[in-house]
């Protein structure tokens, strides 16, 4: 039984990888400084705020540091957001309004022994927030001289107030639109009149219109959210506009993004697309699968919404969400009109590079 | 008796956490890492394995460059009067660029059986039918060969991708199993490495075949003299793990009828290196093509 046993333990330890240790060597870099930008990711990502990061200064022999600058490098101007003079400093949150993508740079500047040159390393990212989430689901059961309004509340705990907008038109005026002044965040007041007809809280989710209710008319409401005491205008979310006669919409105007994704950087797949320039614009969202061929439809069940868009100007984005390397990502934008008809995008191939 | 063979390992498996880095040696032309200036045929048994990462991994890579490239006809390093570089205006361009990729080879962690050649730093992507580059039970051999004009791959002995390009290591490391520059590591292969082979010539068709049907040779007979263009070796075979990883051409030639190569072959070793990631570790394997 014994010889048995060991001729078993033999054949079983024989051929076993386990038997094998496994053995190291750490890799120690000999890297000059790099100032390496990134996500804080010990901080909770905010819808105001932007936590970065950046390596520490490696002190060496020949240079000595002198300081970091953030910078906001969007536009050509560049605009100094802060600047630090510790080398330990390597984290800075910056205020950013809801929906806000800006490029962010830091700089590290050291000299040499002698102080006679200066040298900087540098590194620039995108940093985004989320736009405030809006209401959602509104419906309108209409009745004789009265408006019954539901809708789900703003999925975000910070936004605090509620306003409702109406307009209305006569039979033959055309569907009315929503332009918002981007200065004050306030409805356009021209050919279409916004009138609030409700302040309240998000904590609501229902209202009863009864104000000046005339069949001659048709109402058209619009529900706006936005974060109460905050000094930042761009911290509000006006929702889709909900007509009382639900077929009285405007259908989205034809477009194309030629949209792009690049297939030939280290660590990010940058995006780049056509942006919708009708003014009845209310969002893009940017959708993205590791699985080849798969549709739109496909995509939105079981892929991943990387952000939302709320500014109709922007027209690229960086993708760094764990996009890993020589991995390819397939992705497509869609567009949605404030009556919340919707364009999407080709389903493109990005991909990094070695 | 019953476990009487030779219990040496066969390959390296890698695992996301090691790699190899063969560095360059200021021999001659012949006999460094400078083969892959000119003519040369390198050789790599590896498989792949499960990949639970999105990070593509690297068979083997040839990272940076000083300046264009040139025909270095004395074989010194340096660009020489008479000498041609590449875009022929006499005058050889700093182009220093550290992600610059001379060649190399990477898989895809999610299209199993994709292969991505660079070459210059232009990337080539190729699929390969009823294959699986991330499966640790798919063994391949992967043959590159160039004339100085014009580079192959071949995989299992179908040419895979061709390219007309002329490359030029400049005193970059060789790495096996990662993307490596002065200052990173990337890419690092899931799978096993079982054999890497470096050869100063083209090899005959005869003797990539034969490769391929019987790994274990590296000439038919003791009295080739194609052994002599072998300038590279890196087995594996070890009966302990370890770091140092030699170049075990010395020993195999040493087997061979004496005095085939006009030369001493043990004058021009290439040794590696192992490194690993903080904090792993990677294991040898009796797993082999």
């Amino acid at each position: 039984m014994k010889k048995m046993i060991f001729i078993f333990l033999l054949i079983f330890f024989g051929c076993d990888e386990e038997r094998v240790t496994g053995i190291s060597n750490d890799y120690t870099t000999s890297l000059d400084y790099l100032v390496n930008l990134r996500w804080d990711d010990s901080e909770i990502r905010s819808i105001t705020q932007v936590n970065i990061k950046w390596d520490e200064w490696v002190q060496n022999d020949s240079t000595d540091f002198v300081s970091y600058y953030i910078k906001d490098v969007t536009t050509e101007n560049d605009k100094l957001l802060e600047d630090f003079t510790a080398g330990s400093d390597t984290t800075y949150a910056i205020d950013f309004g809801t929906g806000t993508f800006l490029k962010i740079c830091v700089l590290a500047n050291y000299i040499d022994q002698e102080a006679s040159q200066v040298f900087m390393s540098s590194d620039t990212m995108q940093f985004f927030t989320e736009p405030l989430a809006s209401v959602s689901n509104i419906l309108i059961d209409t009745e004789p001289l009265q408006h019954n309004l539901s809708w789900n509340a703003s999925s975000n705990e910070n936004a605090s107030s509620l306003l409702i907008y109406r307009t209305y038109i006569n039979e033959a005026e055309p569907i009315p639109n929503l332009l918002i002044n981007p200065s004050s965040g306030l409805p356009e007041q021209g050919i279409t009149q916004w009138e609030i007809i409700h302040e309240g809280n998000n904590l609501e989710t229902d209202f009863i219109d009864t104000e000046n209710i005339f069949s001659d008319y048709k109402y058209f409401y619009a529900i706006k959210v936005q974060i109460e005491g905050s000094d930042n205008i761009e911290n509000y979310r006006y929702s889709m506009i909900k007509p009382a006669v639900s077929e009285m919409i405007n259908q989205i105007d034809d477009h194309t993004f030629n949209l792009e994704a690049s297939n030939n950087l280290d660590d990010v797949i940058v995006l780049n697309w056509d942006i919708y320039n009708s003014d009845d614009f209310y969002s893009y969202e940017i959708w993205r699968t590791d699985t080849e061929n798969a549709s739109h439809q496909n995509i939105q069940e079981n892929g991943s919404k990387l952000v939302e868009v709320t500014n109709k100007n922007l027209d690229y984005f960086e993708d760094r969400f764990s996009i890993g390397s020589g991995k390819k990502w397939y992705y497509f934008i869609k567009v949605y009109n404030n009556y919340g008809q919707e364009i999407n995008s080709n389903i493109i191939e990005g991909d990094t590079r070695l | 008796m019953f476990i009487s063979e030779e219990k040496r390992y066969n390959s390296i498996h890698l695992n996301q956490s090691g790699w190899i880095e063969i560095e360059n040696q200021n021999y001659t032309c012949e006999n460094g890492l400078r083969a892959f200036d000119n003519d040369f045929t390198f050789e790599v048994y590896f498989s792949g394995d499960n990949n639970s990462s999105n990070q593509a991994g690297t068979i083997f890579s040839i990272v940076g460059r000083k300046t264009e490239n040139f025909i270095d006809s004395n074989c010194n390093g340096e660009f020489d009067e008479g000498e041609q570089d590449s875009n022929g205006d006499g005058i050889l361009s700093d182009e220093l660029d550290n992600e610059f990729i001379v060649i190399a080879i990477q898989n895809d962690p999610t299209v199993n059986n994709l292969l991505s050649f660079y070459v210059n730093d232009t990337e080539q992507e190729v699929l390969f039918e009823g294959l699986n580059f991330n499966s640790p039970d798919e063994f391949h051999l992967l043959q590159v060969t160039s004339n100085g004009d014009s580079i192959k791959f071949y995989l299992d002995r179908e040419l895979a991708y061709s390219k007309e390009a002329d490359i030029m290591t400049q005193e970059s490391s060789l790495f096996i199993g990662s993307s490596s520059n002065l200052s990173n590591t990337n890419n690092i292969w899931p799978g096993y490495i079982d054999e890497v082979r470096l050869w100063n010539e083209v090899l005959p068709d005869q003797l990539l075949e034969l490769h391929f049907e019987s790994s274990g040779k590296l000439v038919e007979t003791m009295q080739d003299s194609s052994i002599c263009s072998l300038v590279g070796l890196w087995s594996f075979n070890y009966l302990e793990e370890r770091i140092e990883i030699t170049d075990d051409k010395c020993s195999e030639v040493s087997n061979l009828y004496y005095g085939v190569c006009d030369f001493e072959m043990c004058d021009y070793i290439l040794d590696g290196t192992l490194y690993t990631s903080p904090n792993s570790e990677v294991k040898f394997s009796r797993r082999k093509f």
